[in-house]
């Protein structure tokens, strides 16, 4: 099984080569979908975002990890080791926390 | 300056809503490492989830709190994206002694030497429990965990209480030998008459 460093390249490999999309709802979604499919195909870990508790896999951000956005027009979601930033018009930046810029895929203007 | 005005202002507005158990959990943390930072990332709704981004000296880690579940403690060096805890821990305190603990064993294996809070946290003895038994204030241990000029009766003393003994050696550029004080061979005397 590829490590999650290797799964992680790959989804951010994935992200950055994804149509972009227009709006915030469309940009979380591709997320989530982008890092289940990643997940899917490299792991054979079962899918359970709602057992919380480490079983291998990695899970896109959950609903209650959103917090006050320091950025207007984007929503602001946090895990372990990322902040990820969701922009209203399909933007998506995703930051370790510690600051580096990981992927800044912007969203469909038109 | 405007993204530390807005995680202020999130905060304060927050502040009023922490959980009891996220603060509680700070308390005893700040309370046990003095020099301890800790930064607190406040979910939008106070009933998501909470992050805590902790340092002690070289030693960081991050701590999730969900209502539901508890503390979400991460103990693997792996990390990838969107982690869920190694170790998920309902009880404040238990959460609390689990971090004095990897703190401790970070230090433990890193080049760092330790002192005698790093042993007591290795040996899972509250401070508490260590004033109880050594007939002292729980803030005197505290104060004298913090001191780094300490008389040698006194380490003896609560390195004992701990369940450990203290032992001396030297070094020179022709021999090492251990050494102990007269006062604990005269100890070691009287005991065997």
């Amino acid at each position: 099984m590829a490590t999650k460093a290797e799964r992680l390249r790959e989804f951010l490999r994935r992200l950055a080569n994804a149509e972009p999309v227009r709006t915030h709802d469309e940009a979380y979604d591709l997320l989530s979908r982008t890092l289940t499919g990643v997940e899917n195909e490299y792991t054979d870990i079962p899918v359970d975002p709602e057992k919380w508790k480490e079983d291998g896999r990695m899970y896109p951000p959950q609903p209650d990890s959103e917090r006050e956005s320091d950025r207007p027009g984007f929503r602001l979601y946090r895990s372990r080791a990322h902040k990820i930033y969701i922009g209203e018009h399909g933007t998506i930046k995703i930051y370790e926390v510690k600051g580096r810029c990981v992927i800044n895929k912007l969203g469909k203007w038109r | 300056m405007r993204n530390k005005q807005t995680r202020e202002m999130a905060l304060a507005h927050n502040s009023t809503k922490m959980h009891e158990q996220v603060s509680r959990f700070i308390e005893l943390l700040k309370r046990e490492f003095p020099e301890i930072a800790i930064d607190v990332d406040a979910p939008k709704n106070p009933d998501g989830e909470w992050w805590l981004d902790i340092s002690v000296g070289d030693f960081t880690t991050a701590v999730a709190w969900r209502p539901a579940f508890g503390f979400g403690l991460f103990t693997s060096e792996e990390s990838g994206f969107g982690d869920k805890p190694n170790e998920v821990y309902r009880d404040v305190e238990l959460a609390y002694r689990r971090i004095c603990k990897l703190e401790a064993s970070y230090r433990l294996h890193s080049t760092q030497k330790m002192w005698l809070r790093d042993l007591r946290h290795l040996t899972d003895i509250p401070q508490t429990r260590l004033a109880d038994l050594l007939g002292k204030e729980q803030a005197e241990i505290s104060r004298l965990e913090q001191r780094e000029d300490v008389k040698l009766s006194t380490i003896a003393a609560y390195v004992r209480a701990i369940g450990g003994e203290l032992l001396l050696s030297v070094r020179f550029p022709r021999f090492e030998a251990g050494i102990e004080p007269p006062a604990e061979l005269n100890k070691k005397t009287r005991a065997s008459t």
